[in-house]
């Protein structure tokens, strides 16, 4: 016997007049396209354990070297680039419009060296800042603030030792009256900054010390490393401390 | 042209060694300087100017090749310093005029109209005089990529910047040249 949907219908209503009443509505969800896949998945299932496909030998093993390098090559073209963005500078091709003097790349390298080797300088090996490296610069500087009491002789006449680099005090400042500075910076140009640098470290007068470095500060000595970078670095640095220390 | 030189890395080991260290340094300038010197000279136009700027730049190679990192190519290394070179130049010469660079009356723009080959009437000319009135960097960017074909990745590397930023500013920079072009 034919069963049609009024007689199940009826069939429910006589059972349970509350479910017959209710609206039939789904409340189960799926993958969006799923019943397109179904049938490929069964399949796949079916025929995977029975695969006579082949697969080249190493294939796997190559597979992400052989993907990585296709992602890197894959960068757009430049040529390809340019001819979407602008047909008018695509057109110019890089015409070059810039001269060279004849022979000019021939003889660069020679010239760089050449360059170089005449920058080369003797490098004073530097022990630790708190050195005779920080008083060259101090006295470079600022040498006549504490040694405006003393010239230093280059003959050498320092009394009681056999030290090499003497001091003797000053004729005009025995006498009382102040030495010019004219008179001082003859004689302290006439010595190398080693000699100073020597002296000062000989004759350590914590005095002389800390009036010679206070005006520097110990952050703003350069580094010894740029020194061997930058040839300019001790120029710039005094020429930094130049418009506090003129005064002096 | 660099082909026929040996590859970087043995560049490199030679110059770590005081026997070969100079032989390997001329070599690093032959394989590279005229890369190096286009790139200089679009950037800051005269020959003089292009000459100094790379003479400095491998002056620092030199100093600084030491310690190199090799975490990156010898190349790019070498196209940054030259790319910073060549902007702290440009950087000098505008303090030294003291005069406000507008667009139209940057110091460079002037020295290409004083080329002896100048002529305003040829499109390659133009393309240079509109490459001027662009920022430094983005100058920079075009000319990386239009001359020298520099993929982004690499030149994210040159400019310490990412390639969404050097994509855009490219991008821009071909917009605001062809302008230029058509309505000069």
């Amino acid at each position: 016997m034919k069963i049609s949907s009024s007689d199940i219908l009826n069939e429910l209503k006589q059972v349970s007049p509350l479910l017959a009443g209710m609206e039939k509505v789904n409340v189960f969800t799926i993958p969006e396209e799923y019943f397109d896949t179904v049938s490929a998945t069964v399949l796949f299932s079916i025929k995977g354990k029975e695969s006579t496909f082949d697969v080249p030998a190493g294939y796997f093993e190559s597979l992400a070297g052989n993907i990585l390098t296709k992602i890197k090559t894959g960068e757009i073209n430049v040529a390809d680039e340019l001819k979407n963005l602008s047909a008018v500078l695509c057109s110019i091709q890089n015409e070059n419009v810039f001269k060279v003097p004849a022979g000019y790349f021939a003889g660069l390298a020679d010239v760089i060296v050449d360059k170089i080797a005449s920058q080369q300088a003797i490098v004073i090996p530097i022990r630790k800042r708190n050195g005779i490296f920080k008083y060259a610069i101090a006295a470079s500087v600022v040498g006549i603030m504490a040694l405006g009491i003393y010239t230093v002789d280059k003959a050498f006449n320092f009394t009681g030792t056999n030290n090499s680099l003497a001091a003797s005090l000053d004729p005009s400042i025995q006498k009382g009256t102040s030495m010019g500075d004219d008179q001082f910076n003859k004689i302290l140009n006439s010595l190398s900054t080693q000699e100073i640098a020597s002296y000062l470290e000989k004759h350590n007068d914590e005095a002389d010390v800390a009036v010679l470095t206070s005006s520097l500060d110990e952050n703003s000595v350069p580094n010894q490393d740029d020194y061997l970078v930058d040839e300019k670095t001790l120029d710039n640095y005094l020429q930094q401390l130049s418009p506090s220390q003129s005064k002096n | 042209m660099a082909d026929k030189y040996p590859d970087d890395n043995e560049l490199l080991l030679l110059f770590k060694d005081p026997a070969t260290k100079e032989r390997a340094f001329t070599q690093i300038i032959k394989k590279y300087q005229e890369k190096l010197y286009w790139h200089s000279r679009r950037m800051v136009v005269e020959h003089e100017d292009a000459n100094d700027v790379l003479q400095n730049m491998f002056i620092k190679v030199w100093k600084g090749l030491d310690n190199f990192r090799e975490d990156s190519q010898l190349f790019t290394w070498l196209y940054r310093i030259a790319t910073n070179e060549c902007l702290t130049f440009i950087e000098q010469q505008k303090r030294r005029s003291s005069v406000s660079i507008s667009s139209e009356e940057s110091g460079l723009s002037n020295r290409l109209k004083a080329d002896k080959d100048f002529d305003a009437n040829k499109i390659e000319w133009k393309l240079q005089l509109a490459m001027q009135q662009l920022p430094d960097k983005q100058r920079t960017v075009f000319n990386l990529r239009y001359y020298d074909e520099m993929p982004y990745e690499e030149m994210s590397r040159v400019l310490e910047t990412s390639e969404g930023a050097l994509k855009a500013s490219y991008h821009h920079a071909v917009k605001k040249i062809e302008d230029y072009i058509l309505n000069h």
